[in-house]
């Protein structure tokens, strides 16, 4: 996948920089609630509903501070990104049992193609353990994207 | 929103999570990026649950056109079908006025959903 490409992917519409919310299951209304009013998905319920489902098959949440739900979903019109903050930390069910303090949350159609390369692109860059502890003290959306954009620039 | 529908938009969204989880390549990438994958039986009893808020008929007619085309709901952008590609002669103006009723594609039968 393309720098540009990647990049494209982040809006600042999209982006929360503190969530209202303080439990996993809020968070995930939050989300969805946005996505709706963002016109990005038609119904937020929807949404919510696959994400939970999603949690059952087992936590999203990859450790060291971050989760990354995702699912695919006709609700979706195109491949949609949202970022969010939570800089006190909200429990995610974390294998690390580490507060999640930013949430990566990826919504594709059933037929979208870019949907598993960013994906993996994502999970590259938050490997990145500079990166990833960068990431965890971002406030802004000017600054979540420095550090993504130094990141693929210098990879 | 027609609440069958969005049962259904669910339940076909549901559908897919559990076949890519039949797919070994799938879970392969999804757990070298980290990602736990143990709760099969549990998105079983969900997709069991939704389907008791679904008509049968309606359920069955789902099963017979995922059956036939792996995709039971389409979306709708532009009053064409994007299962067929068969303008929806219906005059609906509105993703609000598309989704609050359940409506069939004259052309392939799938049910419509207004993106």
């Amino acid at each position: 996948m393309l720098l540009e490409q990647f990049l494209n992917f982040f809006d600042s519409d999209l982006f929360i920089e503190d969530f209202t919310s303080h439990t996993k299951k809020d968070i995930i209304k939050e989300i969805a609630n946005l996505l709706e009013t963002t016109k990005k998905i038609f119904k937020a319920e929807i949404i919510i509903d696959l994400l939970e489902k999603r949690e059952q098959l087992g936590t999203t949440a990859i450790g060291k501070g971050i989760a990354i739900p995702h699912c695919r979903s006709m609700a979706a019109k195109e491949l949609t990104v949202i970022v969010g903050l939570k800089p006190e930390g909200v429990d995610f069910d974390a294998p690390d049992h580490h507060p999640i303090k930013i949430v990566f949350v990826i919504i594709a159609p059933p037929q979208d193609v870019n949907y598993l390369p960013f994906l993996g692109k994502l999970v590259e860059l938050l490997r990145d353990e500079t990166t990833r502890k960068r990431l965890l003290r971002v406030k802004s959306f000017k600054g979540f994207k420095k550090v993504i954009t130094e990141f693929l620039t210098n990879e | 929103m027609n609440d069958i529908l969005q049962n259904l938009v669910i339940l076909q969204d549901l559908d897919e999570m559990i076949s890519e989880l039949n797919n070994d390549e799938i879970i392969t990438q999804q757990e070298e990026m980290g990602f736990e994958i143990n709760g099969l039986e549990k998105l079983i009893e969900a997709r069991e649950e939704l389907i008791k808020r679904i008509p049968l008929e309606i359920f069955n007619h789902y099963n017979r056109v995922r059956s036939r085309y792996g995709r039971a709901i389409a979306p709708v952008r532009e009053n064409i079908c994007l299962g067929c590609f068969i303008k929806i002669p219906t005059q609906i103006s509105s993703r609000e006025m598309g989704n609050q009723v359940l409506r069939n594609c004259e052309n392939c039968g799938r049910y419509l959903y207004w993106v």
